[in-house]
């Protein structure tokens, strides 16, 4: 399917079952609602699939999915450098009743991770989630390994006093 | 609490199915959709027209209510033809002292109301404009309330003082015999931005490099029937302002002819699509519908673009808002927003749109204790706004 046209209902769900999960959670872990999220998650696709009309071949399966991953990070910024999120600030502490709700609802990693910078977000996400190595998240975010790692070791640090406790390895 | 723990929090995300179904049948539309070429790619902010004016007076409140059944937005709306599965008939805003509040219980089948397609059809033959405080007609803003077949509840706020009837004036808003000729169209002011075709773009048939050849989309020119909605009175320009404003994503944002009263979707269809597009608005938007806003008495005003081509979401309470705005020496500006604003306050998400920034006029619209509810403010004071919402 890499660098065909998507064409078949078949491809689509390919493409969706493949990484479905992976843009949600990268989605939901950079943005702070539900609703933003699902928002993500089909502008990403919708996004993808206009690319792959456009004749944009991707090289390799690790190709798409960087792709994904980048436009979904980028994605996110928009939203949330959007003038929308910068004028209501203030209401954050509503717009966070929207935050998912789970089985463990004490585990409020959500609402940690929307109170660290959103570069932290990704990083954090794509390392102990997606499990990439550094070398390959600089690959991704176009950012150097250095910054990488220093985003790593900030963005624990500032888990680690939101949480109050060492939550991710340093590995 | 070690790493498996992150790992497990995020294993319970994941979409919901219908997300998942939703997204394949866009994806799947995408790609029988022909190729476009691209557009300009900018956005901007209404703010940048000076639409907002210096003033901080605080803004009154007119709240209108209006029962709609559930799953179904004020941006959904079939042809004048009839079929129309719901009532959406609106009640009548009036002056800014004034609110009345009528909800209607949550349905969950299509109301099979055996006046509503008379009701809207001599609404869309009969464009309502607004008339003064002298001519005031309760009736009209009461009877589609009455026709709603489920239970309904009135509650007056503050005493209402309507200032304007719903009944067909004098005035109303009448189609010109001309249309302005396609040079004066592209001779008028420049438009300041040109962006991206929304989602669900459509090549039109004046674009330059589309494949396919035009497109003969039939065009609806007559006044829709949509809710029989928003007859504010013409209104004072009230001058509000506020840091929290209202600020719908405006992705197309084009003048339109000074006097150009008749907007037709053939003429914004010439406005936006060959000027300013590569495509043909109507052919963007096959069941493109069009209200100026002199039929809702306003200054400036709205109407809607919906429809699955607009690639809004209908259930996620995504409509397109055309705003038509005269503030401006010269010009009008026609703005699409695309999102409405959502926000979430004590758990319930209020969505938020523009529909007359010139005159301040706001919508919002949201669920509640199985109602729903569709509010005009007039003003975007939020606090009280947020008071108002809070009461329900």
């Amino acid at each position: 399917m890499i660098g065909q046209p998507l064409k078949l209902e078949s491809d689509i769900d390919q493409v969706i079952s493949m990484y479905s999960d992976m843009i949600y959670r990268l989605a939901s872990a950079n943005v702070a609602s539900k609703n933003d999220a699902d928002d993500v998650y089909q502008d990403i696709f919708l996004k993808y699939i206009k690319c792959v009309k456009k004749g944009i071949k991707f090289e390799s399966e690790e190709h798409r999915k960087a792709w994904l991953i980048r436009v979904t990070v980028n994605h996110c910024k928009s939203l949330n450098t959007s003038t929308w999120f910068k004028k209501t600030t203030e209401l954050d502490e509503n717009i966070y009743s929207g935050t998912f709700e789970f089985n463990d609802a004490k585990i409020d990693f959500s609402n940690a991770l929307m109170h660290i910078p959103q570069k932290y977000r990704s990083v954090i996400h794509l390392f102990y989630y997606e499990q990439l190595s550094v070398e390959q998240i600089s690959n991704i975010l176009g950012t150097k390994q250095s910054t990488i790692r220093t985003q790593l070791v900030r963005a624990r640090a500032l888990l680690k006093e939101i949480l109050k406790g060492t939550y991710f390895d340093e590995e | 609490m070690k790493n498996n723990e992150y790992k497990k929090y995020f294993d319970q995300v994941s979409p919901e199915q219908n997300l998942i179904e939703e997204t394949k049948k866009k994806m799947l539309d995408e790609i029988n959709k022909p190729l476009v070429c691209s557009s300009k790619n900018t956005r901007v902010s209404f703010i940048r027209y000076g639409i907002l004016t210096a003033c901080a007076a605080a803004a009154a409140v007119s709240v209108a209510l209006v029962p709609k059944p559930a799953n179904t937005h004020i941006s959904d709306s079939d042809n004048c033809s009839g079929n129309n599965q719901v009532d959406r008939s609106f009640t009548t805003v009036t002056d800014l002292s004034a609110t009345t509040i009528i909800s209607s219980k949550k349905t969950s089948s299509p109301i099979k109301n055996p006046n509503y397609s008379e009701n809207i059809e001599n609404t869309c033959q009969t464009p309502v404009t607004p008339n003064n405080a002298d001519s005031v007609n309760d009736t009209d803003t009461t009877v589609p309330v009455t026709e709603v077949p489920t239970q309904s509840i009135t509650r007056t706020i503050e005493t209402a003082v309507p200032q304007y009837t719903s009944a067909p004036s004098q005035t109303a808003y009448v189609p010109p015999q001309t249309r302005p000729q396609t040079d004066s169209i592209h001779t008028a002011p420049q438009c300041t931005v040109v962006v991206t075709a929304p989602a669900g773009y459509r090549p039109g048939a004046s674009g330059g490099n589309q494949e396919g050849g035009p497109v003969n989309t039939p065009m609806v020119t007559q006044p829709c029937c949509l809710e029989q909605i928003y007859k504010i009175e013409k209104a004072e320009i009230s001058g509000i302002e506020t840091d929290i404003y209202v600020n719908v994503e405006y992705d197309y944002i084009a003048p339109l002819l000074k006097n150009t009263t008749d907007v037709s979707a053939e003429d914004a269809a010439q406005y936006f699509g060959d000027g300013y597009c590569p495509g043909n608005l109507s052919n963007m938007y096959p069941d493109f519908k069009m209200k100026m806003p002199e039929e809702y008495g306003l200054e400036d005003g709205m109407c809607m673009i919906f429809g699955e081509h607009t690639g809004l979401d209908e259930k996620n309470s995504k409509f397109a808002v055309v705003t038509l705005s005269k503030g401006y020496t010269n010009l009008k500006y026609a703005a699409f927003s695309y999102k409405p604003l959502l926000t979430v306050i004590n758990g319930t998400q209020y969505s938020f749109t523009a529909l007359s920034q010139y005159n301040d006029v706001y919508f919002c619209s949201f669920e509640k204790n199985g109602f729903y509810y569709d509010l005009c403010f007039k003003g975007f004071d939020l606090d009280q706004i947020i008071e108002t919402l809070l009461s329900f």
